[in-house]
């Protein structure tokens, strides 16, 4: 008796316990959110969403929703307007900012993404060169939806040649002291989209642009990398070395008060591209090895002027100096813009191919 | 008033039960305030403060083995009837407090992360009846449910590994960077995590050769201190402190980079497995009280399980925000603290005393 009572008494609670129903098929799974600049209060969203009609075989449509608002929820209140299905955006894979709007700050805008419970921290953020919204869109393949392809595009050259960095590596370094965040920036060009290089931000303003063979010095800076490449010009003639192994490791030293700092890189790779030399010949081999590192070690310190010029450090010269007890963060702030900042750089050559 | 043998438990099973007692909903976001004052020094007061609850189940077990009951007949013989039914009532109340603050702050986590358009007394009451069919079943089922709990926990260690592959190790350098006073206000909020080991108080009379079960307890402060300490170091070498300072949840939030090939969000299935790491510490809780309330008043067990269900019902209802959630926190920790290095060595002190003077008669 008792317990027919309480089995009673749960199937009533348990009717009371049915939030919303979601059913995939009627929902506005949102995949791709851009944001753009209108006034100095109002930003205009933009959400990308795929939907597959009904009936066999048929291909993916894209819908594309925009609206202009203050803040990024009450976007969404508009944006629910214009759809006949609940929008949900736990799907959410990439997350565009309108150049002009990434200069002005996006804290508001990070502050919304990091709050929602709905959104994964394994997202991409980038930014738009022009209009995010146009770029969402646009139809760049036939057999793929935009949200999937501008998602692929980023994951595939993280992969490859950027640097990489989600929403969570983005947040680390936008809280992070002593380490400034980046994204990449992507570029509509006719029918196309291309990463252009990569926005590197101040807290949360984008400050700096570099284009895409810096960033991927940057990369070899921030990244582990386990399969690279990188052309080298040896006695006039263009090589490539594939499958790059390189690691970084960042030491800072205090002498007498003043900061020095020394970027060391270890980098192994095999030739891909021979360029017409022999590659059993040592002295070839140690040659290239040491152009290698001689074009790296430039550009690298070509770059890392360039980010003391602006007062960021994507690399993190700043956090490994904060790792030691005799920090003073007074002392680093004034001296960094012309702090010596040594780089450092060991290439081997494993082997060159399967043929001399 | 000893149970009968056949509602006793092996000495092994003490390991489960403090274990599951001090593994609870807090695990899901307790190192952001203890970073709070310590910051990445925190995992140094996880230790201190974990080993020295150890010490506080020393004298437990002292006073627990001199009189061969529990707390109640304690406080009987220390303090006689009267004051020392004060004491009993405020103790069942502390217990339920601990039952009260983990149930509510776990509807909480479901609110926030899962159904925010539910009411919350939904999920209270559900919670609340499942632990209930339990705790009726007798301290045996209840053992069980401890048991399973920290077996079920296990699968989740292992999602540790997706951050891992992110980790920033430099972070936790320079290490002893904060003051001796700063890493022991840490150590004072940590307590919260640690409570629950209580109820050893009330259950012990229920372990078969109760001395022996004593290297149990140690062990499973000691698997506490493990666990906490993977947990918090995963954080540190994850997130940025400042970032940590402003994530409520900070393992569910890293829950949210697990990337499994089936399942797109991890959290959802993370925050439906907790319910088996909180529902022993309700369950435990709500017999322990029920057991007590049962010891010095003439009610039976049954009645005051029911008595014990409905209090923690209704004050959960009650609490409905956050702010309030957080003060509960608080009010918990101060209590738990003062309970844990003052009132049991206190209590030990006046067993002693209150033997001396009767062996001097």
């Amino acid at each position: 008796m008792r317990r027919g009572f309480i089995l009673f008494l749960s199937f009533i609670l348990m009717a009371g316990c049915t939030p919303e129903q979601q059913i995939l098929e009627e929902l506005q799974l949102i995949q791709t959110i851009g944001y753009d600049y209108v006034s100095d209060d109002e930003i205009m969203g933009t959400g990308g969403s795929t939907s597959i009609p009904p009936g066999q075989q048929s291909l993916p449509t894209d819908e594309v929703f925009s609206a202009i608002g203050y803040t990024s929820k009450q976007i969404r209140q508009k944006l629910q307007n214009e759809s006949t299905k609940p929008i949900v955006i736990g799907r959410v894979g990439v997350v565009l900012f309108n150049q002009k709007l990434a200069e002005k700050g996006i804290s508001d805008l990070l502050d919304n993404l990091q709050r929602d419970p709905e959104i994964g921290r394994d997202i991409y953020l980038a930014l738009a060169k022009d209009s995010s919204q146009k770029m969402i869109s646009t139809k760049y393949s036939s057999s793929v939806p935009t949200s999937n392809y501008i998602f692929d595009l980023i994951q595939q050259s993280m992969e490859q040649d950027m640097p990489r960095i989600n929403l969570h590596g983005f947040l680390y370094r936008y809280y992070g002291k002593g380490l400034d965040a980046y994204m990449p920036i992507l570029q509509k060009s006719d029918a196309r989209l291309k990463i252009i290089g990569v926005g590197v931000f101040k807290n949360d303003r984008l400050v700096q642009q570099i284009n895409t063979e810096d960033a991927y010095y940057l990369k070899m800076a921030a990244d582990k990398i386990r399969k690279g490449i990188l052309e080298v010009s040896y006695k006039n003639k263009k090589l490539s070395i594939e499958n790059l192994l390189s690691k970084p490791k960042i030491t800072v030293k205090k002498r007498n008060g003043s900061y020095e700092a020394e970027l060391t890189l270890k980098v192994k790779g095999r030739i891909s591209e021979g360029g017409g030399f022999r590659m059993t010949n040592k002295t070839i081999i140690s040659g290239i090895e040491k152009t290698t590192r001689k074009q790296i070690e430039q550009q690298m310190e070509k770059l890392i002027q360039s980010f003391q010029e602006s007062q960021v450090d994507p690399i993190g010269f700043k956090r490994k100096a904060m790792q030691s007890r005799t920090f003073s963060n007074k002392k680093w702030g004034d001296q960094y813009a012309k702090m010596p900042i040594r780089v450092n750089v060991q290439v081997t050559i494993i082997h060159a191919g399967i043929m001399e | 008033m000893l149970p009968p043998e056949s509602k006793k438990v092996s000495p092994f099973f003490v390991f489960y039960i403090i274990h599951s007692q001090q593994i609870g909903v807090a695990v899901l976001g307790f190192e952001r305030y203890i970073a709070k004052s310590a910051g990445y020094d925190a995992w140094i007061s996880v230790i201190i403060s974990g080993l020295s609850i150890a010490a506080v189940v020393w004298f437990c077990y002292r006073i627990l083995i001199k009189n061969g009951n529990d707390i109640i007949s304690v406080h009987h013989q220390i303090f006689g009837k009267r004051i020392g039914n004060v004491l009993n009532t405020a103790f069942a109340a502390y217990v339920l407090l601990l039952v009260l603050l983990n149930l509510r702050t776990y509807v909480e986590v479901i609110q926030v992360w899962m159904f925010p358009e539910t009411y919350h007394w939904v999920f209270i009451s559900l919670i609340l009846l499942l632990a209930y069919s339990f705790v009726s079943g007798g301290f045996r089922v209840v053992t069980g449910i401890c048991f399973l709990s920290v077996i079920y926990g296990i699968p989740l260690l292992f999602v540790k590994y997706f951050p891992l592959k992110e980790a920033h190790i430099g972070n936790l350098l320079p290490i002893f960077s904060h003051s001796f006073s700063d890493i022991m206000e840490a150590t004072k909020t940590m307590t919260l995590n640690y409570l629950g080991y209580e109820t050893l108080l009330i259950f012990f009379p229920f372990i078969k050769d109760g001395k022996r079960s004593e290297k149990w307890a140690y062990f499973g402060v000691l698997a506490s201190i493990g666990i906490y300490l993977l947990t918090i170091l995963t954080s540190f070498v994850y997130f940025d402190q400042d970032q940590l300072r402003t994530t409520i949840w900070a393992t569910l939030t890293l829950w949210k980079i697990v990337d499994l090939i089936i399942i797109e969000r991890f959290e959802y299935i993370g925050i439906a497995a907790w319910l088996f790491i909180v529902l022993p510490n309700i369950a435990l809780g709500l017999w322990a009280a029920s057991r007590a309330i049962n010891r010095f008043t003439p009610l039976t067990q049954r009645v005051s399980l029911k008595g014990a269900a409905a209090a923690v019902l209704i004050c959960a209802i009650l609490i409905t925000e956050r702010a309030q959630i957080d003060q509960l926190n608080f009010m918990a920790n101060t209590i738990g603290f003062y309970l844990a290095y003052m009132y049991i060595p206190l209590i030990y002190i006046c067993q002693l005393a209150v033997h001396k003077w009767r062996d001097s008669k």
